[in-house]
């Protein structure tokens, strides 16, 4: 008991770092913001930038020089967290971040996506929901005690791969663990001039599956003559061309990015796998 | 609610080192450590106005903020090793053997998540068995039965009712 006391001394003596009431500020500055909605806020934004941007340009020339470079419209473009919840209990942890696009360009394309990573999610939850259930019950039916029994986790979230003036490329992620872990991911590519969603022959041109193809079988073999402990299945079970409804996003450089899932192309320890088409 | 809010700024502001401290010993890592104790407070700013009586403030949010820290967990499965920490020797002038102490502190600091958080919470933070019990979410007795296996691992032996 005596270790204890002073092990408890120990940890008495680890004291919040200096930054710490600079995240306790900004938390609660936050919280003032939250009755605003999100749209205001990026309106007013705009509008600031807006009177910025003309006393700015009465005064400095250069500045003026420049500020055409600079996508003022196209940048009300945007995916922002639209939900945001947790859910705890005993067969289940789950975190949902659920995004919405808007200003795209094309209220009827904006429209269909958002109805679509609505459904995505819902059915995410509900059938997570479901198997977390059942899951439990067999533990605790095979002998398992339920107290020890680890929740199944749910995360939902989203990652913008790229954003400026004429694309806006994110994914939706899916992601159940439980002893393993499993992501499912849904890509949106979108052409902010046209308001459309960008294809890989519009970004590889006609002969688009034979440029992929070509180039992820090239990256296979370099990457398995660069490190051995690369691993692909091959023959039948490995990378056989790329498929009618072929994952992708746009990365930063504005190039394609071919994306396969966890066990698609190569064992489960690789975990998912990223080509970028150049 | 804007009185709410200032009263748990207050709060959270005075106890920052206890809350830091817990989280530390979920990530072991500092940066990590800041990022579960910011989660937990914009989770909790948002959900305040779900907490009707201001006197359960404490376990409530260490109730989130211990959700945060196992969260951390299940999301960095990987082996998180005990990084070497930092403490003042003067604060520990009346401990003639510090070696033994550190044992322990590393001792506690390895025990798997859900035990180590009753053990720190019961005999680091001096909390009750049913504070404890409302933050985990657990029933007493299963407290207990954690506090048990915490303290046999540890190769402690007291008297806890």
């Amino acid at each position: 008991m005596k270790e204890l006391e002073e092990a408890k001394k120990i940890y008495k003596s680890v004291k919040s770092p200096p930054k710490m009431q600079k995240i306790i500020d900004s938390s609660f500055k936050n919280a003032k913001f939250k009755k605003w909605n999100l749209k205001k806020i990026t309106l007013s934004t705009a509008a600031s930038i807006c009177i910025l941007f003309v006393a700015l340009l009465n005064c400095n020339s250069a500045f003026a020089k420049s500020v055409s470079t600079i996508p003022v419209i196209s940048d009300l473009a945007n995916v922002f967290t639209f939900k945001q919840y947790s859910e705890e209990d005993s067969t289940k942890h789950m975190r949902v971040e659920q995004p919405k696009v808007e200003n795209i360009g094309n209220a009827e394309l904006e429209k269909q996506i958002n109805k679509e990573i609505n459904q995505k999610v819902e059915a995410a939850t509900k059938e997570a929901q479901k198997e977390a259930e059942e899951n439990k019950k067999a533990y605790i039916q095979t002998g398992g005690n339920p107290n020890d029994y680890v929740p199944m986790a749910i995360d939902v979230n989203y990652e913008i791969k790229s954003k400026n003036e004429k694309v806006l490329s994110f994914v939706l992620n899916t992601t159940w663990t439980q002893a393993n872990a499993f992501t499912e991911q849904t890509f949106y590519n979108i052409d902010l001039k046209t308001g459309k969603e960008i294809t890989l022959s519009d970004k590889l041109g006609k002969d688009y599956k034979k440029v992929a193809d070509e180039s992820v079988k090239k990256q296979i073999e370099e990457r398995k003559a660069q490190d051995k402990d690369q691993i692909f299945f091959e023959d039948d079970a490995g990378f056989q061309g790329i498929t009618e409804n072929q994952k992708f996003y746009i990365n930063n450089n504005g190039n394609v990015v071919i994306v396969f899932a966890k066990y698609e192309i190569a064992p489960g320890c690789m975990g998912m796998q990223e080509f970028e088409i150049k | 609610m804007q009185e709410k809010l200032e009263v748990f700024k207050k709060y959270v502001e005075e106890n920052q080192d206890a809350f830091y401290r817990l989280a530390f010993s979920y990530t072991k890592n500092y940066d990590a450590a800041l990022d579960v104790v910011q989660e937990a407070l914009l989770k909790s700013i948002d959900k305040l106005s779900t907490l009707k009586n201001i006197d359960y403030l404490k376990t409530w949010f260490y109730r989130i903020l211990v959700n945060e820290g196992l969260n951390y967990l299940r999301k960095n499965k990987r082996l998180v090793l005990v990084e070497d920490f930092e403490f003042e020797k003067s604060e520990l002038s009346s401990c003639d053997n510090i070696a033994e102490s550190i044992d322990m502190y590393s001792a506690v600091q390895a025990l798997e998540p859900k035990i180590r958080t009753v053990i720190i919470l019961r005999f680091f933070e001096d909390m009750k068995l049913k504070e404890i019990s409302k933050i985990t979410k657990t029933n007493v007795s299963t407290v207990k039965s954690r506090l048990y296996k915490g303290l046999e691992l540890l190769k402690i032996s007291i008297d806890e009712e």
